[in-house]
């Protein structure tokens, strides 16, 4: 039936009715709870509130390899001011206070928080002055900070529980861990990455009782991270850093060890860099991981992978002789030697013109592969695409699209030129040169425990595809040997190991004009070491150094054999006959003054929340974390060995969460102990 | 496609102003907290409500000035779009998960919920197909089974999202618009008790679920699991009492109610308005819904009229739900109140409905020349 409008809509009554019964309803609900049940919920909702105070959450810890605490949540408070109450409690407290005696009366308040919390005394006043029932003074206090203020008894002042996330290691590893908001969630790096099991979100099966759910059985806390990273090797990677950036001043600089066996992450770290601690006073810039997020052109380094390709294509032999008259043309550019001595070389070997870097030799080795095999070989070593290391952040390079490969792209991506990639794609593609031949996956959490202990999920290593055969690997690494022995990378020899390695000097596009350039390079340097079963992979990279020679062999070549040289001694390995290592039994239980530091008389008594610095002279870097973050003491290592030298000195009251700054080294100082 | 628009209902558009009015005011008072706290700005949602409002009436303008024709001549592509938005939300790498559940498609602030898409494309749907013969609806193999045929396939893709809340709106709504076309009562009555039934089966089947379904009834069994957000909420207006505790004097909003500024605004509004400002709240949804359907029984013909119920359903029932769950008469759904709740594209969409109901009180007010 139509209504007198035209259309078929004639049962209004019945959507009247049922929308004014609803609303009735939801009105006498809200008449209830409002007017009659009013008084036993504001009741509740003030037991409630103070109830659940207990419910803040402890974000779970990260540890490196050797246990060392890298990140941890430690208990804290969050400060509050009910300026209202707290002027009614001024204006009542005397017989009729003058207007003068208010503002100093509150004017001195606002000065003793201020002296706390270490704060400007004007903006705690400003606040304390506002005409609010809430205003938050200070966030994520250390606790005996909160109970100082606490002892004021100053009322209108509140508290809540809260964790902060400290970092004990201030900057070290910064990038890779990355940031947690006030919120409590990560944002960066592991953090970010493995939120949900740090906040024990995900459910895990109980590895040996798998019918025993994991979820839930703690709500105030998370899951702990064991990392692949190790601190001695990571305290190795931020030292040479600090060096590389004062040698020679690059934009940026990355540097990144890995297990070529497991691919584990050992050590990976970036400059610049930031405090965790305080990364609000931080640039997004400063925070960057560049082990797994800067994309250049690799240059030399990249031969390798040429190399290993067309040595496993057999359409190269080590010893087949090439013409290297000094430059090549191809397509519409001339390709000279430059990378290295810039000479005419003649009728070399393939395994002479890596050693000598040719650029022409490895452009002929290029051709021979041809575009279409040497391209699937990219892809196969994982070019291109995001090696899935789990850290957030990760870019994927980026490869030249295969239909615009002629004659002159070619020849440069065969050393290293025109393809884009990131540190860890590089070191993860050497590592497959490096182990035999198998890609693998690049990893940096090794395993996830609760807080009992008990491990919830244990990464092993994974084959992501075999790339070449184990015959082309030790090809390869005996050529790789030879550059390090003979050739180009010669600063990272070491006496009695061998070490493969490969140095490169990529040059840079400039923006403006998308040509390269003449002045601004990316000088690098891989190497493994020991060669015939490699223990460490290290990859590092300076975008843009200054100096006279900017050559990757120069300039990072030092750094890659410091680092190689203490990473073999801390694994036992013995460097060289000549200087036998003080390192060999740093594991061992029989270093002098170990694990019984000589008690120390502190110079007075420590309060609440303070605390004596114990002696650390002679102890390993593990040993002193562990002193030091039982003691709930930050650190700062400097050098590597055994501790000589501390500060403040031992017996020294210093408050907990202060940072102790350690010096380390590997000569025998022993005997200088002080005698405090 | 735009036409000019002739007399629209302005009683409408005021209450919907009051309404986008009281809600940029109770967005900044409950959200300010949780901006100081989190970025460290206590204007931080502030500002975005603003953009998010100004997008709102740019969105709520264009409706209102769409030719209808045009809709209804579209109605069936705008569905397989929508469908097709909510299937590829599932596909791993397109859709982004928020808070557990994957209901969002698109990149940072252009991310949109295809469930809010889907339920205006199905009221476009279900307008045109029971308008093209509505004679059709009182049989029940030719007019009820397709509709519900429909109806299940909509409902059983938002259920993937997972969007209980959303499924709710939709249901109730088809409803209301086969029951103002006509349809037979006891075929209404029949598929209600039906439905009924099978809940009781599936409870029946695994007694547990009655436990789950009805803890809303009891929060206090679980004060810091399942009833967290009823209790918090009920603590919210308790203390209210008849004039509320004054604007910007919520102490619940010190992040004990997640969710404050989003689905649980009306409970800000009843713990700082009190009782006076929540019922106004209550009253202001009623009279628009009464506007809507006035419309609909003045529209010029069966499509604008059904597809003014249908919008009106959509936004009042969603309205309805909402302030249920606050008042704990529902369990928590998660679904926001209309032009109050902090922004998104929920707002964005809800403007859109609004925007075309009063694109039909335009076309109501010079039927004769329409028709």
């Amino acid at each position: 039936m139509k209504n007198k409008q035209g259309n078929y809509f004639t049962r209004e009554w019945y959507v009247y009715a049922s929308l004014i019964i609803i609303s009735l309803l939801i009105i006498s609900k809200l008449f209830y709870l409002q007017i009659l049940n009013a008084s036993e919920l504001k009741a509740r909702g003030a037991t409630f509130r103070m109830n659940s105070q207990t419910m803040v959450f402890e974000r779970g810890m990260i540890v490196d390899a050797q246990g060392n605490i890298l990140a941890k949540s430690v208990p804290a408070k969050d400060i509050y001011a009910d300026p209202k109450t707290l002027a009614k409690y001024i204006s009542n407290s005397s017989e009729k206070p003058s207007n003068e005696e208010i503002t100093k009366r509150i004017q001195e308040i606002a000065d003793s928080i201020a002296l706390i919390l270490e704060k400007n005394n004007k903006d705690i006043l400003e606040l304390i002055s506002k005409d609010l029932s809430w205003v938050s003074l200070a966030r994520q206090v250390d606790i005996d900070k909160a109970n100082r203020i606490r002892e004021l008894n100053i009322p209108g002042i509140g508290f809540t529980d809260t964790y902060k996330r400290v970092y004990p290691t201030a900057n070290m590893a910064a990038s890779i861990l990355g940031i947690v908001n006030l919120a409590g969630d990560g944002v960066e790096g592991i953090e970010y990455f493995y939120n949900s099991e740090l906040k024990g979100e995900k459910e895990f099966k109980s590895q040996g009782n798998p019918e025993k759910n994991m979820t839930n059985q703690d709500l105030s806390s998370g899951y702990n991270l064991n990392l692949t990273l190790d601190s001695t090797i990571q305290h190795l990677v931020e030292q040479e850093l600090d060096k590389i950036i004062e040698e020679c001043q690059p934009q940026r600089a990355v540097i990144l060890a890995m297990d070529p066996m497991s691919g584990k992450i050992l050590g990976m770290g970036s400059r610049p860099t930031f405090d965790p601690n305080s990364y609000t006073n931080s640039k997004p810039g400063e925070r960057k991981n560049l082990a797994i997020s800067m994309i250049y052109e690799p240059g030399s380094t990249f031969k390798i992978i040429t190399g290993a390709a067309a040595l496993e294509e057999s359409v190269v032999t080590p010893k087949q002789l090439f013409n290297d008259p000094g430059y090549l043309i191809a397509g519409s550019r001339r390709i000279t030697n430059w990378d290295s001595d810039r000479k005419a070389h003649g009728d070399i070997s393939f395994a002479k013109g890596m050693e000598l870097s040719s650029n022409v030799v490895l452009a002929k080795v290029g051709a021979l592969l041809g575009k279409e095999t040497f391209y699937t070989y990219l892809k196969s070593f994982g070019f291109g695409s995001k090696t899935k290391i789990d850290i957030a952040g990760e870019e994927q390079g980026l490869l030249i699209e295969k239909n615009r490969i002629k004659d002159l792209e070619l020849a440069t991506m065969s050393f290293g030129q025109a393809n884009l990639v990131t540190p860890i794609q590089l070191l993860t593609a050497i590592s497959a040169v490096a182990n035999g031949g198998n890609l693998l996956q690049p990893y940096i959490l090794d395993r996830i425990t609760n807080k009992d202990g008990e491990i919830l999920m244990l990464n092993e290593p994974k084959v992501v595809r075999e790339v070449i055969s184990k015959t082309t690997s030790t090809i390869m690494t005996g050529i790789l040997v030879d550059v390090v022995d003979k050739g180009t990378g010669g600063r990272a020899k070491i006496p009695g190991i061998k070490v493969a390695g490969k140095t490169g000097t990529g040059q840079k596009i400039e923006p403006e004009t998308g040509a390269y350039s003449a002045t601004d390079f990316v000088a690098s340097f891989v190497a493994y070491a020991p060669a015939e079963s490699p223990k460490i992979a290290v990859l590092i990279a300076l975008d843009t150094p200054k100096g006279e020679l900017i050559q990757g062999g120069t300039l990072a070549g030092p750094h890659v054999k410091k680092i190689i040289e203490s990473a073999l001694q801390y694994y036992g390995i013995p460097v060289s006959a000549s200087t036998p290592s003080k390192l060999n039994n740093l594991n061992s239980e029989t270093i002098p003054g170990n694990n019984q530091t000589k008690p120390v008389s502190p110079e007075k008594k420590p309060e609440k929340g303070e605390v004596a610095v114990p002696n650390l002279t002679g102890l390993t870097m593990r040993q002193v974390g562990e002193v030091l973050g039982k003691l709930d003491l930050r650190y700062k290592f400097i050098g590597s060995g055994l501790a000589h030298q501390q500060f403040p000195d031992a017996g020294k009251v210093v408050n907990k969460g202060d940072s102790i700054e350690v010096f380390f080294s590997s000569e025998d100082n022993t005997s200088q102990r002080k005698e405090d | 496609m735009i036409r000019k628009h002739g007399e629209i209902d302005t009683a409408l558009l005021g209450i919907i102003i009051i309404l986008l009015v009281i809600g940029i005011i109770m967005t900044y008072s409950s959200s300010a907290v949780k901006g100081y706290l989190y970025y460290d700005d206590p204007y931080h949602y502030f500002k975005a409500e603003l953009v998010w409002v100004a997008l709102g009436l740019v969105a709520l303008t264009i409706a209102m000035r769409l030719e209808w024709r045009f809709l209804y001549k579209w109605a069936k592509p705008i569905l397989y779009i929508a469908l097709l938005l909510l299937v590829l939300v599932k596909i791993p790498g397109i859709g982004k998960t928020v808070n557990g559940a994957t209901r969002w498609i698109g990149v940072g602030p252009l991310s949109i919920q295809p469930s809010e898409v889907i339920k205006l494309a199905m009221v476009l749907m279900m307008a045109r197909f029971l308008s093209a013969n509505p004679y059709k609806i009182k049989s029940f193999r030719k007019g009820i089974i397709p509709s519900l045929a429909l109806l299940g396939v909509v409902c059983a893709l938002i259920m993937l999202q997972p969007d209980l809340g959303t499924t709710l709106v939709v249901v109730a709504t088809v409803f209301f618009m086969l029951i103002a076309v006509g349809a037979n009562l006891w075929h209404i009555a029949g598929l209600g008790i039906a439905g009924l039934g099978l809940v009781a089966a599936a409870i029946i089947a695994a007694p547990y679920r009655m436990s789950r379904i009805f803890a809303f009834l009891d929060p206090w069994a679980d004060p810091l699991g399942k009833g967290y957000q009823t209790i918090q909420s009920l603590l919210a207006l308790g203390p209210g009492g008849l004039f509320g505790l004054g604007l910007g004097q919520s102490r619940q909003k010190f992040l004990y109610l997640p969710e404050n500024h989003t689905d649980f605004i009306f409970a800000m509004i009843g713990e700082e308005l009190g009782f006076v400002g929540a019922s106004l709240v209550v009253l202001l949804f009623f009279l628009f819904i009464w506007r809507g359907f006035k419309i609909a029984i003045h529209a010029p013909n069966t499509f604008l009229s059904l597809l003014a119920v249908g919008l009106t359903s959509l936004i009042g029932i969603q309205a309805m739900i909402n302030m249920g769950v606050v008042t704990g008469v529902l369990p928590v759904t998660g679904i926001t109140l209309p032009f109050l709740s902090y922004g998104g594209t929920s707002l964005l969409f809800t403007m859109i409905g609004a925007g075309l109901l009063l694109n039909i009180s335009g076309i109501a007010g010079k039927s004769e020349e329409v028709i």
